[in-house]
């Protein structure tokens, strides 16, 4: 089986390539050849990842109109028609799942998204991805070729190592495709979103934090403890928080070392947001509470006041630390 | 001559200690107004007075010498636990008032197995309290939709009912004995015995008093077996309210006595998703509870009833079980509304009344038609119904449910234009026939208009506990009793 | 203009609980029972565009049409968006024995033609995600289908000064991208902050809104054979519930403040040093 990673230099291409790479494991001995589809803008990416996987090539496709996926189809259209894969990889993000989708159907091929798991069964692929508003998983076998594949978001992981052998790029040019129905375009930078993306201790707090005024509050409980704040559907719609905050199968899919989810009910497509921290604790004042399910220890209280509490003890052994820290300093001297 | 503010502010710390006397104006301004004022408050309109001070409480002796120094210099003051009330009764209509805040005083003190009696300070949210007594095996029995939001004290000062009153009775049939002080500083105990005849049952004077008459400290309460693994769940569709009331009332002077006995009617019914499951359809719900064998004898009975009468149609028991998990109001719900309101300028009101069986469908039929009829902004309407979900030996209740768009109007006018008048109407028409006004909520601030014409000749003895108890009208002036 | 608005109720999942989660043989899960609810990405494209038709200027050259894929249980749904003065309220009925659940090829297929051959509309609104698939793939789909333009993760779209055109805000990694863009267009809305919660009919209008039909149609009425429904990229082989492999330890304590002693001291001191 011959196969392709797509992916775009403009986002984060090691972590891209984390994710990617997790999902080969599965169609891994049945592959004769992999290689690497690297879409760029301006300039090509210094750093190529390096995978699991030994390369056959990577091609290096340049688009006029990154933010037109229909400029971006159009070349792997005619990139595809050339190399023939039989299996196209897409990253986690929106534009991933776009292109997987609209390529898949222009090439007569099969698609899925939010890909957890990739298997081989008797020679066809199957996939497993969650359904049912992340209650449910679902084992689905795909029929057509080329399998277009778009990975399930994994959290930050560990990227790939990168490196910086150029040696055998091949530069793709196509012609572009004329977009007459775009009159005119502007992209504002939203920062904050990698913050929380890179994240080793987040704060993931939800509507039972109330009111705008509690979530300042808890922004200071966040950098004591040295966490990020991710939020909750509910509280980024109220606007107490950035949108580039949401935690959740709609927002960030998380893997910090220490998680703490206070005031959030644990709604499936939340918690697969947080799932995969590695330490999780769970506030809620409601020990029905769905979020306990997933949580490795549970506090049944007022958030406020477990937090406000958490925060005075973490701040005076900071201060401690601190201390003898200076104190060894001098000895020191 | 009357304390000034800052007068009043310093003494209250001498009294009860500079961290106990908050003056900070924004919690000022949330301790000004209750849910009466919900939509002003999301827009961050306080119109009434600030208050003076909020005054955290700690122990009955400083609630003692805090009302003593409040009515030595008639200084009003508004008593407060929970913060859910929807009658206005937490309002700081007169100016420099003092709130007093009795949720820190928040200890569990005694759970007393052998007799049955779980004892609180009034700071105790009530969940919090089920929760530990449920843990042990028992429950409370009480479970209005705001156990989540509401404190012990505010609950008995309310004369608040629970979702499953029907086989454990309201607040007044579950307290045993209370702590409370009064104006003059006196502290009162009365103490925890089954029954006596030891003169009227002074308890009364305290439970309901909505802060009008005294400060309530502690409270005991009877505890019930918690056994909810008989809980049994029963719905059914039927076209008429009327036909509900006569199997509502068939139920009860049977002798059956199911812990949830609702009526809905179709517009309410479709505000749970009953809609969905039966389209225009009234709705009939009942819970049975108990040990296992009366649980299901309960059940039967009702089940016996009901099948004889051919509208009614069994509804799938999982949805009223779903239903039934996903009732009470945490503070995220209000949130929830809280984002709605702002966003989409609508909200709802209710008001709970009272009446016999024989004019309770009397009551439910003319108001709804009244306010149709004669509401002059029903074309803003976007939900007009309600249920019963009280029953009684000889009665129900009726709650009714009204939503609006707020259209053409400045925040600050918003209830003079749409709760003001659907409130009156549902309150006229159910004097007219004979109902009680105040089912559950308290008479509050704004139901006072008709506190004389609801007790009648009997008004004499309401007047003169608020004579006796507050001479110098310094408890919550302006709730229950009019104001002159 | 003429914009439809493709939705789907869903379960309200929050109310299940762990054992309302079974599976049958045939890949089935009985949600019979549980209320349901707009998926609120769609909610929020149901407002957005009737803002975008009726509180502009040319309010009457716009018609709205709300269109779902579901069994008469809809009906409710389409009759209240009847009311909160949706123009046209259609439902596509593919009867018991065609499972959409996975098949957003299918579902693409059904919308696309009705568009093309019934509806007319030159702009289509659609939530991002929900269904019980979860596929995320309808909207790209129909676009693929129509061979119109597609812009994802939509937050906002107002009409441009000139009226000729849209203007699109979306979401893209760490940063918002605003388009000006012609008709026709296929809009995948995600996050909407400014609208999104569907506005509350009155009485009246809700009166008025029971009385209207719902258009029911077959796929046969959309010439869409059924064969052509059952085809698929994909099979479903097999669905069902992961099991959590952590087992919460609660915490006990008088209060909060031991709750968060015994918190940091067992579990955070050591973790958070990393
Ligand atoms: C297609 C689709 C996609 C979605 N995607 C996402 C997504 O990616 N991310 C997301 O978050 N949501 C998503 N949602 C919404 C999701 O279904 C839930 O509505 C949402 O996650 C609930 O957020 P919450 O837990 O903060 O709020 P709630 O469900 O309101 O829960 C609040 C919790 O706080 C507790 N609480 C209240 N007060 C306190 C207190 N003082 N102390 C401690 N605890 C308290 C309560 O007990 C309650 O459990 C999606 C929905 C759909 C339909
Ligand atoms: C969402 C919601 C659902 C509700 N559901 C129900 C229901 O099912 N059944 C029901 O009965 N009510 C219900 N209510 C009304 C309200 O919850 C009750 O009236 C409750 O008893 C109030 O308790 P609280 O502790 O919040 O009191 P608060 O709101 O703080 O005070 C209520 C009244 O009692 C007085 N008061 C408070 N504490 C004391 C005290 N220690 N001594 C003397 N007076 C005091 C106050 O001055 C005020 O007049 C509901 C309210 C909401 C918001």
């Amino acid at each position: 089986m011959k196969a392709a990673m797509v992916m775009h230099a403009d986002a984060d291409i090691l972590l891209q390539a984390a994710e990617l790479n997790s999902l080969l494991a599965g169609p891994a001995d049945h592959l004769d050849s992999l290689e690497m589809w690297l879409l760029y803008h301006e300039k090509p990416p210094e750093n190529i990842p390096r995978f699991a996987y030994p390369l056959a090539a990577i091609r290096l496709l340049q688009v006029d109109a990154p933010d037109v996926p229909e400029a971006v189809l159009h070349v792997l259209q005619q990139i595809q028609s050339n190399r023939k894969m039989d299996m196209l990889l897409f990253c986690s993000d929106g534009l991933g799942q776009e292109l997987c989708t609209r390529l898949a159907y222009r090439l007569g091929g099969s698609s899925a998204l939010t890909v957890e798991r990739c298997l081989v069964v008797d020679a066809t692929i199957a996939v497993e991805r969650p359904v049912y508003g992340n209650n449910l998983m679902a084992r689905i076998r795909l029929e057509l070729r080329p399998y277009c594949l778009s990975v399930a978001k994994k959290g930050k992981g560990s990227p790939l190592e990168a490196t910086r052998d150029t040696a055998f790029f091949e530069t793709v040019n196509l012609p572009p495709l004329q977009i007459d129905w775009l009159k005119a375009w502007a992209i504002e930078v939203d920062e904050g979103e990698s913050a929380l993306a890179a994240a080793e201790i987040v704060l993931a707090v939800g509507n039972g934090v109330q009111s705008r005024e509690n979530m300042q509050k808890m922004q200071v409980v966040a950098d004591t403890l040295g966490a990020e704040i991710g939020a909750s559907r509910p509280v980024v719609m109220s606007a107490w928080s950035d949108m580039n905050r949401l935690i959740g199968m709609s927002g960030h899919i998380l893997s910090p070392r220490i998680c703490i989810a206070a005031g959030v009910s644990g709604a499936g497509v939340f918690r697969g947001g947080i799932r995969n921290s590695r330490f999780l604790v769970a506030i809620n004042t409601d020990k029905q509470a769905a979020i306990f399910e997933i949580a490795d220890v549970g506090i049944v209280d007022d958030l406020f006041a477990v937090l406000f509490e958490l925060e005075s003890i973490v701040r005076k052994a900071t201060a401690q630390n601190d201390a003898v820290a200076a104190q060894e300093r001098q000895n020191g001297d | 001559m009357a304390l000034s503010r800052e007068a009043i502010v310093e003494q209250l710390q001498k009294i009860a200690g500079p961290e106990q006397v908050i003056t900070d104006e924004q919690v000022l301004k949330e301790n000004s107004h209750d849910r009466y004022r919900k939509l002003q408050s999301v827009f961050g309109i306080y119109a009434l007075p600030l208050p003076a001070a909020v005054v955290k409480l700690t122990d009955v002796e400083q609630v003692s010498a805090v009302l003593k120094f409040l009515n030595e210099n008639k200084i009003n003051c508004v008593p407060r636990t929970g913060g859910s009330a929807t009658e206005g009764g937490l309002e700081t209509i007169v100016e420099n008032s003092v709130v007093l805040d009795g949720s820190g005083m928040n200890r569990i003190i005694k759970i007393d197995a052998d007799n049955m009696l779980a004892t609180a300070q009034c700071g105790v949210n009530l969940e919090v309290l089920e929760n530990q007594l449920r843990a042990q095996g028992f429950t409370t029995g009480h479970s209005p939709q705001s156990k989540p939001l509401a404190q012990m004290g505010g609950l008995v000062a309310t004369r608040s009912i629970g979702q499953f009153s029907t086989l454990y009775g309201a607040i007044e049939d579950m307290v045993v004995g209370l702590e409370a002080v009064f104006p003059n500083g006196q502290i009162t105990r009365i103490k925890n015995v089954p029954r006596r005849a030891c003169g009227p049952d002074i308890r009364h004077v305290i439970i309901g008093n909505e802060g009008a008459l005294c400060y309530i400290t502690e409270v005991t309460v009877k505890m019930f077996t918690y056994q909810p693994e008989n809980n049994l769940f029963f719905g059914y569709a039927l076209d008429n309210m009327k036909t509900g009331f006569a199997i509502l009332r068939e139920i009860m002077v049977t002798g059956f006595r199911p812990s949830i006995a609702r009526l809905y009617d179709a517009e309410d019914g479709a505000q749970h998703g009953f809609d969905q499951f039966a389209e225009g359809k009234c709705l009939l719900i009942f819970m049975t509870e108990g040990p296992k064998g009366i649980s299901r004898a309960t059940g039967e009975g009702i089940e016996e009833i009901v099948a004889r009468y051919d509208e009614c149609r069994k509804v799938n028991t999982q949805i009223i079980e779903n239903w039934f998990n996903h009732l009470n109001w945490d503070p995220s719900k209000v949130q929830a509304e809280r984002d709605f309101m702002r966003k989409n300028l609508n909200l709802g009101f209710t008001t709970e009344v009272s009446g016999n069986w024989s004019c309770i469908n009397t009551i439910y039929e003319n108001t709804i038609k009244r306010i149709r009829e004669e509401f002059p902004h029903a074309e803003d309407l976007t939900m007009l119904g309600g249920h019963s979900s009280h029953s009684y030996q000889t009665g129900t209740n009726m709650y009714f449910v009204y939503d609006y768009n707020v259209v053409n109007c400045a925040m600050e006018e918003e209830l003079e234009k749409y709760h003001v008048p659907l409130n009156a109407m549902i309150v006229e028409e159910t004097l007219k026939a004979g109902g009680s006004m105040v089912h559950h909520h308290g008479i509050g601030k704004y139901r006072t208009p008709w506190t004389k014409e609801e007790h009648g000749s009997a008004y004499y003895i309401l007047k003169a506990l608020k004579d006796v108890f507050d001479p110098n009208g310094i408890m919550n002036t302006g709730t229950i009793y009019p104001l002159k | 203009m003429k914009i439809v608005v493709c939705f789907k109720t869903l379960a309200d999942y929050p109310m299940l609980t762990e054992r309302d989660w079974r599976v049958d043989e045939q890949h089935q899960v009985d949600l019979a029972w549980v209320r349901q609810v707009y998926n609120c990405y769609d909610e929020s494209a149901l407002e957005l565009a009737l803002q975008l038709a009726h509180d502009g200027p040319d309010a009457a050259a716009c018609e709205t049409t709300a269109l779902s894929i579901d069994d008469s249980r809809a009906d409710l749904f389409l009759r209240h968006l009847y009311a909160v003065q949706y123009d046209r309220a259609v439902r596509i009925d593919c009867g018991e024995e065609v499972d959409l659940r996975f098949n957003p090829l299918a579902v693409s297929l059904l919308l696309a033609s009705y568009i093309r051959e019934i509806g007319g509309q030159q702009l289509v609104l659609i939530g991002s995600e929900g269904g019980m698939g979860d596929n995320r793939q309808t909207g790209f789909l129909v676009a693929e289908r129509l061979g119109w333009p597609c812009i994802r993760e939509v937050i906002d779209v107002v009409p441009e000064e000139s009226r000729e055109c849209l203007c699109v805000t979306s979401r893209r990694e760490g940063a918002v991208l605003t388009q000006t863009v012609g008709l026709p267009l296929v809009l995948v809305i995600g996050n909407v902050l400014r609208s999104p919660y569907l506005r509350v009919p009155t009485l009246k209008e809700k009166l008025a809104g029971k009385k209207k039909q719902v258009l029911v149609l077959s796929p046969t009425d959309l010439a869409i054979a059924p064969d052509n429904l059952s085809g698929n990229d994909r099979t479903l082989v097999g669905l069902f519930r992961q099991r959590q492999d952590r087992q919460c330890v609660m915490l006990a304590g008088e209060n909060a403040r031991e709750k968060a002693k015994t918190l940091y001291h067992q579990y955070l001191a050591e973790r958070l040093k990393g």
